[in-house]
């Protein structure tokens, strides 16, 4: 309740504040672009006044307005998904008066500049960031049909998946669904369970998706605890200044097992969704409405799912550039629980004792975002969210049904400013509050605070300098109550147009999820024991890299980065009494992860040929034991390759993963996972087709897709085979 | 640079057809049980060896009685099993004059347990007509070269172990463990 009146507080000063903005003059114009001889004009193009935190989007008609200009010369630079950044200095602006400034931008195949809100908390060209940052926009999204977001992360380079868990440049590993090295965020709101410390990606509705940015490498100078390894923010779609409604029906089925003896249904096995979303605006209120529901047979037995999403986005827009943003997102699922297989022989169904397992999940959040600007120098962002999960499994054996209950509170103010022409400072502060219940792990209350800053200082024209430094304080209950600073330096280097070396060097740090200091439950023969003892896991880490544009046709991109973790948390086993595994989490290691990472993305035909290919070697180093880390690949190698012909379209893309060095050697050695050692290196090829058609005056697209098209069987996790050959069909229609 | 161009573009499907028709995991088709091969030196003349066998004892045997409980009881495993007949037995094991010999000791056909811990492997040597008491050993499994100290022998299902050599000096023999 007293979070809630200071948060409310802040909104009001905030609101006042911004109504000092003095009247000024304006710059009006329009933006365009020329394709085929005809000008067509850009709905969304991101217009930035340069050296001001001031900027918008265009509406339907291509337009834009920045009002309020104090007096003076701007320049402005407009950028867009697809076309090339334009910039355009002197611009004169009088009291009183209108500067018109309108642009044709020039389409581009290969996006070189990329509008991105990650590295920095604030809206920058890819070109200026100091760290590997990688950008996977809607299209490529829904080009994949990927059901669940994480589908769609498998595709970045340096990004591989194990199970649910994300592994960025080998940062991760695996931890059993506690806990995370990567931060998840929604709209640059930390979005990780309270409860188990993990990211839940079912819960984000992956229609309403604009686009993922993915940052390789510490981060916790700027989000605190979880960024070890990087972060990945999940931003959604702006409401247009139009009317639509997006309708996706998507149905699919698996391929038959290749081998006869993995069979186990004698019914083909289907999954579908369906997905509606409407958006409108009445004045200056948009609403956007999401509802979809996916039904998954499965592959295995027992892996069925039933999934519901609702998502409700509001935004007003204010005088003087303020915004108020709220969201609601709902998710209910229930169905199987899929551990590991009963054995490579049997592999796509579990143990008998776990073949009636289940599992039922209610989660839901509500995000409030305002954003004002109160000078041409200075734009504050507030945030908060409530993040609640409650899940629940029934185990046949074991323990019976148990459920956990986790509510997440977060407070979150950050500004930008800009004191002098060569710096920009973000600066806020955080709050958060986790309430625990259920019968998976003790009661309690848990929370922290933070305080951050960083500055970017224009050293020289082509060179910049980030420092940063975040105080996390947090109050896990895990040991005793600490204090946490992580600092940061970055440096990037444009010495020509299109060349851009970069360097950082950064300090990470994770709390403890609670999951793994007290967690007390588990699936069947396999148990976690709580650890109060255990201690956050902290790290340093380095990148050095280079950007270079080839031409008008293409990027490069390389980066060498190494880690090195203190007090790295692992699962252990501590008792393999009467078959059953017991394990607690603990810090049991020093580790390096290094490696080296290089990209190269090429466009031909105005972007109707695409080609991607990124190759990531990571080395990663238990320096505790002297041997490999569990669960990280050392070559991860992506390519894609995709193009269109008027409405007709396709792509393929080609993933290889080398064979995992270690797993968990206990779970097959101990027996709890017959053949559990059974792994191999991943080669999961798919095919997509597509066509742009109108019915009546209805646009449609229809996609169909064959992923893993050579019917590889492979695993990411112990015991748990991927899915096989799987045929999609998905149609969009837009209105 | 239009070529250079297209062989990147061709990079994908040129990956496709060099890995993609690899099934990966596949069921375990192996037998179970354990092989390896067994070298002899300095073969003695071929009508001192009457019979060879390959044994496999759970427990370490410390006397006779011991050897032939153990193969009543289940808990020792013979290869080739007694149906095969004498003759065939000293053929599968080296025909009295081989430098080497390929076996495999499998669940099929013997009394071989899988998920059983096997702790003295060893090829028994027949030198005289008396069938209960005419046995040496002639070679051991050992991880320790040079030595006879026994090494144990896991046998997991659907596994086949294949580095269980044994090496069998007629004039160097392993010490008899039974009385």
């Amino acid at each position: 309740m007293e979070m809630n009146r200071i948060a409310l507080v802040t909104l009001l000063l905030v609101c006042a504040a911004s109504q000092a903005i003095s009247a000024g003059g304006s710059i009006i114009g329009h933006v365009t672009s020329q394709a085929d001889g005809k000008t067509e004009p850009l709905i969304g193009a991101v217009v930035l006044v340069q050296g001001s935190v001031r900027g918008t989007t265009t509406n339907i008609k291509g337009e834009f307005r920045i009002a309020d200009l104090p007096p003076g010369s701007y320049t402005l630079v407009v950028s867009m998904v697809g076309y090339q950044r334009t910039t355009r200095a002197g611009l004169a602006v009088e009291e009183g008066g209108e500067t018109v400034a309108n642009f044709s931008l020039v389409s581009t195949p290969v996006q070189f500049d990329q509008v991105v809100v990650t590295a920095s908390k604030r809206q920058q060209s890819l070109e200026e960031v100091p760290v590997s940052l990688s950008v996977m926009d809607a299209n490529e999204i829904r080009h994949r049909n990927a059901m669940v977001l994480d589908d769609a992360l498998r595709y970045i380079p340096g990004v591989n998946m194990t199970g649910f868990q994300v592994n960025i440049r080998g940062s991760s590993g695996y931890s059993r669904g506690a806990g995370s090295r990567v931060l998840l965020l929604l709209d640059g709101i930390p979005f990780i369970t309270g409860d188990t410390g993990e990211l839940n990606f079912e819960t984000i509705p992956a229609g309403q998706v604009d686009r993922i940015e993915v940052v390789k490498g510490a981060s916790s100078a700027l989000y605190g605890s979880n960024a070890l390894g990087g972060v990945i923010n999940v931003i959604t779609k702006e409401i247009p200044e139009k009317a639509s409604t997006h309708i996706r029906l998507v149905g699919g089925m698996y391929n038959n097992p290749t081998h006869e003896q993995w069979r186990w249904s004698s019914k083909s096995r289907f999954f579908q969704g369906q997905s509606i979303s409407h958006a409108y605006r009445v004045g200056d209120l948009g609403v956007a409405l999401f509802l979809s529901r996916q039904f998954d047979d499965g592959y295995r037995q027992n892996d069925y799912r039933r999934r519901y999403n609702v998502y409700l986005k509001l935004r007003e827009e204010f005088e003087h550039q303020s915004a108020l943003a709220v969201t609601f997102g709902l998710l209910y699922q229930y169905g199987g629980q899929y551990l590991y297989w009963r054995s490579l022989d049997s592999a796509l169904i579990p143990p008998v004792a776990q073949k009636d397992d289940n599992i039922k999940s209610i989660r839901f959040f509500t995000t409030g975002q305002y954003s004002t600007v109160i000078n041409e120098g200075f734009q504050l962002t507030t945030r908060v969210m409530w993040f609640h999960n409650d899940w629940g499994f029934e185990t046949r054996s074991g323990i019976g049904r148990a459920e956990s209950v986790a509510d997440d509170f977060r407070f979150e103010t950050a500004a930008t400013i800009l004191p002098h022409e060569d710096h920009t400072i973000t600066a806020g502060a955080d709050v958060n509050v986790d309430l625990i219940g259920g019968d998976v792990i003790t009661q309690r209350v848990i929370g922290g605070f933070a305080l951050f800053g960083q500055d970017e200082i224009r050293l020289a024209q082509p060179l910049t300098l980030t420092l940063g430094l975040r105080y996390d304080f947090s109050s896990v209950g895990v040991t005793t109550p600490g204090g946490q600073v992580n600092p940061k330096v970055g440096l990037a280097y444009t010495p020509f147009e299109g060349t851009t070396l970069r360097t950082s060097f950064a300090r990470g740090f994770r709390v403890p999820a609670v999951a793994e200091a007290f967690l007390m439950a588990g699936f069947s023969n396999v148990i976690a024991r709580p650890n109060e003892d255990l201690r956050p896991e902290r790290n340093w880490s380095f990148e050095v890299g280079l950007s270079q544009r080839l031409g008008n046709i293409g990027t490069f991109d390389v980066a060498a980065f190494r880690s090195d973790f203190d007090d790295l948390i692992e699962v252990d086993v501590v008792d393999t009494a009467s078959n059953s595994l017991l394990f607690q989490w603990r810090n049991v290691a020093e580790a390096r992860i290094q490696g080296f990472e290089t990209s190269v993305k090429l466009g031909f035909f105005d972007g109707g040929l695409q080609f991607n290919v990124g190759y990531t070697y990571v080395w990663p180093e238990d320096l505790t034991r002297n041997d490999i880390l569990k669960y990280r690949p050392r070559h991860l190698l992506y390519t894609s390759l995709f193009g269109r012909v008027g409405p007709l379209f396709g792509s393929t893309d080609f993933r290889y993963i080398s064979r995992v060095d270690r797993v968990d050697d206990v779970l097959s050695k101990t027996g709890v996972v017959l053949d559990g050692e059974e792994r191999t290196e991943i080669l999961v090829t798919d095919f997509r087709l597509g066509l742009d058609f109108d019915l009546g005056r209805v646009p449609l697209t229809l996609t169909a897709s064959v992923n893993n098209a050579f019917q590889y069987n492979y695993v990411e996790l112990i015991g748990n085979m991927m899915p096989p050959r799987t045929y999609v069909l998905a149609l969009d229609v837009r209105m | 640079m239009a070529k250079r161009h297209l062989a990147l573009l061709l990079l994908p499907a040129a990956l496709c057809l060099l890995f993609g028709c690899d099934k990966g995991l596949a069921p375990i088709t192996e037998d179970t049980g354990f092989s390896g091969v067994i070298t002899f030196k300095n073969w003695p003349p071929p009508d001192s060896v009457l019979e060879l066998r390959l044994v496999a004892f759970e427990v370490y045997p410390s006397d006779s009685s011991g050897i032939f409980n153990a193969l009543l009881n289940g808990q020792a495993a013979v290869y080739p099993h007694v149906t095969t007949g004498v003759a065939g037995a000293l053929e599968i094991l080296g025909n009295r004059s081989a430098d080497t010999v390929r076996y495999a000791f499998t669940t099929e056909g013997t009394i071989l347990k899988k998920d059983a811990t096997y702790n003295y492997v060893v090829l028994g040597w027949r030198y005289g007509p008396n069938y209960f008491a005419d046995w040496a050993p002639a070679g051991v499994y050992t991880e320790t070269p040079g030595t006879f100290v026994p090494a144990s022998v896991t046998v997991r299902d659907r596994r086949m172990r294949k580095d269980v050599n044994i090496t069998v000096d007629f004039h160097n023999l392993p010490p008899k463990p039974w009385k």
